[in-house]
């Protein structure tokens, strides 16, 4: 009843006409991005996070979290119609959806996307009303050593689902948090990192790292590659509605897919791409007849695009509860939150229950406002995929070069930017990943803080975090990825991870 | 030597060193008391160890690919003239101001020196920069410079 109370109270939050109006915002631009190659998620959150800056906190993150669970729905419409993956985690999609389209079954392709979306998202939004309390409960018991765990499991977890070898994610790891420490420690007081520049004293900020790594970087690869696009057609609107064959084959799927992306959105470096991946080769495993699968299996589409917006639902939950982003796409959740003074954890439910239920209930909302949208106004889409990239790019590196400026109103920002685009840019010609940097970055200042506490408490030793049964469980399980290049079971979720990254590629 | 994961792990090595170097400026203290200075150097020396291993790894068994970075000419050039643009427009941004500095910029992107006239590129530009204009400097309430065109 408490829960069901509390949902209520998010309910009236969502319902207020500011609020709902930044709700529609938000899953409109998911979709809008989701549907445009050569923009995501995190670029575009991470864009748009200082325009939230005039906006009230729970308005602010209600649109970011509408981009993030929009841009699922958006993605299958390209992979379907033209073969393109609108963003990363559509990747899969096109397997199947794609052929399905040349089969002249685009229509309930794209309607078992967005219905199998809609089940997913609702089911995962219950999932994360449920979970959420008992989870930040449970989190309230961390101290430092835990914290060190979950930080170490967290890290090294994105470092094996990443793409290429753990050797260089973990390099990466390490830039990160070296980029982290450049500036004003917040112990000491002592600068640290600046190369005797008093320009970075302030330290590094979030936006141009995240911005030119993943935005400006984007956009460079994008410029290289020229493709010529066919749109398939649809029918209509009837045509968008599955048969009850349809229907039945892609029950299983469905289900699967949204046990299976929750608990991997859940997971700290899980996320939306590796459980697509996950659900269609899962899919395929089990399926009496798995040569159609490639073909144009029903099932190719049910399960991933179930299972990557169960995924993105499941992802708050660390976030929220734990403080810890488990992607990218929350990491840049996490900037956002933070700059409007926000901070997620064990204690955000408790002195932002409004945020935190009005999300929620923004979530159910954005749902339904999801399936309205991508369904009738699928004609809209298509549309705008013919909108040349030529067009598109110029305009979005202007709205990234405006947001890195005007978080901090400094010059120095727009270098940084430019400097870690083509950082980007050249990290994924080197083939090193982006996504670890991001996240040690982002947890840099944490775990920093959480080891010297304990070292400190331990009097210096580091016996004692095996005292402490979560965090060694965590240390534990953490030192078992290390050992995953000698460990099968774990070389082939890293393989699946592979292929999804050589894929977005 | 001329592999793009020795180039890599030799970038990255240099980076750590300087870390390092920066490192140990600061205070350290010991197991107990970590200072300021006690993570960063951890951190450099990881990065270090790290990038040798990437490096030893090329020596040892010649593995990775050569270095080509798979870009056309004239991806190149295009990557080359956005780059430029962007870089100028940053050193420009403070003192040209907000609109002027759009402006130029959209010019070059959308002129992109592909062959087509000027009027087509600059329309869109003077557009595009009209609709940023009201929507970040009037509907946003960024702070943009003014520069020298004062609005």
């Amino acid at each position: 009843m408490d829960i069901f109370n509390s949902l209520l109270q998010g309910f009236q939050v969502l319902f207020q006409p500011y609020n709902l109006f930044h709700c529609f915002i938000g899953v409109f631009m998911g979709t809008l991005i989701g549907v445009l190659p050569g923009l995501g998620p995190t670029a575009t959150i991470s864009i748009l996070i200082p325009f939230t800056m005039g906006m009230t906190p729970v308005a602010a993150i209600i649109m970011l979290a509408g981009i993030f669970y929009g841009a699922m729905y958006g993605g299958s419409t390209t992979s379907v119609l033209v073969n393109v993956p609108g963003e990363a985690a559509s990747v899969v999609t096109c397997f199947d959806g794609h052929q399905m389209a040349l089969q002249g079954r685009a229509g309930p392709a794209l309607g078992i996307a967005a219905f199998g979306s809609f089940i997913a998202g609702s089911v995962g939004v219950m999932g994360l009303v449920l979970l959420s309390a008992p989870m930040a409960k449970f989190a309230l018991k961390f101290g430092p050593p835990e914290y060190v765990g979950v930080m170490f499991l967290g890290l090294t977890l994105v470092c094996l689902l990443s793409r290429g070898s753990l050797l260089k994610a973990f390099l990466m790891v390490f830039l990160g948090l070296a980029l982290a420490y450049v500036g004003m420690d917040s112990v000491s007081g002592e600068t640290r990192l600046t190369l005797g520049s008093f320009i970075l004293w302030d330290g590094i900020g979030l936006m141009p790292i995240i911005m030119g790594l993943f935005g400006v970087a984007e956009v460079f690869l994008s410029i290289e590659s020229t493709f010529s696009r066919e749109i398939l057609k649809v029918k209509g609107f009837r045509a968008l509605f599955p048969n009850r064959q349809d229907w039945r084959a892609s029950a299983g799927p469905m289900c699967r897919g949204t046990i299976l992306g929750f608990l991997l959105g859940v997971l700290p470096g899980g996320g939306t791409v590796l459980s697509t991946f996950s659900s269609y080769a899962l899919e395929k495993r089990i399926s009496k007849h798995p040569e159609r699968f490639g073909q144009g299996a029903i099932e190719g589409v049910a399960g991933p695009e179930t299972a990557n917006n169960a995924a993105s639902s499941g992802s708050f939950i660390t976030l929220f509860t734990l403080g810890i982003p488990p992607n990218v796409i929350m990491g840049a959740l996490l900037g956002a939150m933070m700059i409007h003074g926000i901070q997620p954890g064990p204690l955000f439910l408790k002195e932002h229950p409004q945020v935190f239920w009005g999300v929620i209930a923004s979530m159910y909302i954005g749902n339904v406002m999801l399936l309205l949208l991508n369904l009738p106004f699928i004609g809209l889409w298509v549309r705008l995929l013919r909108v040349p990239y030529r067009i598109l790019f110029p305009l979005i590196l202007l709205f990234t070069l405006i947001g890195a400026y005007t978080v901090r109103n400094k010059p120095f920002d727009l270098i940084l930017l430019l400097i870690f685009g083509l950082l980007g840019y050249l990290m994924k010609k080197f083939d090193y990943e982006s996504a670890p940097l991001v996240l040690a970055f982002l947890l840099g200042d944490q775990i920093e803080m959480a080891l010297r506490q304990s070292l400190i408490i331990f009097d210096g030793r580091f016996e004692p975090f095996l005292h402490h049964p979560i965090a060694a469980t965590m240390i534990a399980c953490g030192l078992v990825v290390l050992m995953s290049p000698f460990l099968p079971g774990l070389r082939r979720g890293k393989k699946i991870a592979e292929e999804a990254a050589k894929l977005e590629d | 030597m001329k592999s793009k994961e020795f180039l890599g792990g030799a970038f990255w090595f240099l980076v750590a060193l300087v870390i390092i170097w920066q490192a140990l400026d600061l205070k350290l203290g010991n197991y107990r008391t970590p200072g300021p200075g006690f993570i960063p150097l951890s951190v450099g020396l990881g990065m270090a160890l790290l990038s040798l291993v990437v490096m030893g790894r090329v020596i040892l068994f010649a593995s990775g690919p050569g270095l080509t970075l798979k870009v056309s000419r004239n991806a190149f050039k295009k990557l080359g003239l956005v780059m430029g643009a962007l870089l100028l427009y940053a050193l420009l941004f403070q003192y040209l101001g907000f609109p002027l500095t759009t402006f130029l910029l959209l010019l070059l992107l959308f002129k992109g020196g592909d062959p087509q006239s000027w009027l087509k590129p600059t329309l869109l530009a003077g557009g595009a920069t009209i609709f940023a204009y009201f929507l970040f400097s009037v509907l946003l309430s960024c702070e943009l410079p003014r520069g020298i065109l004062g609005i």
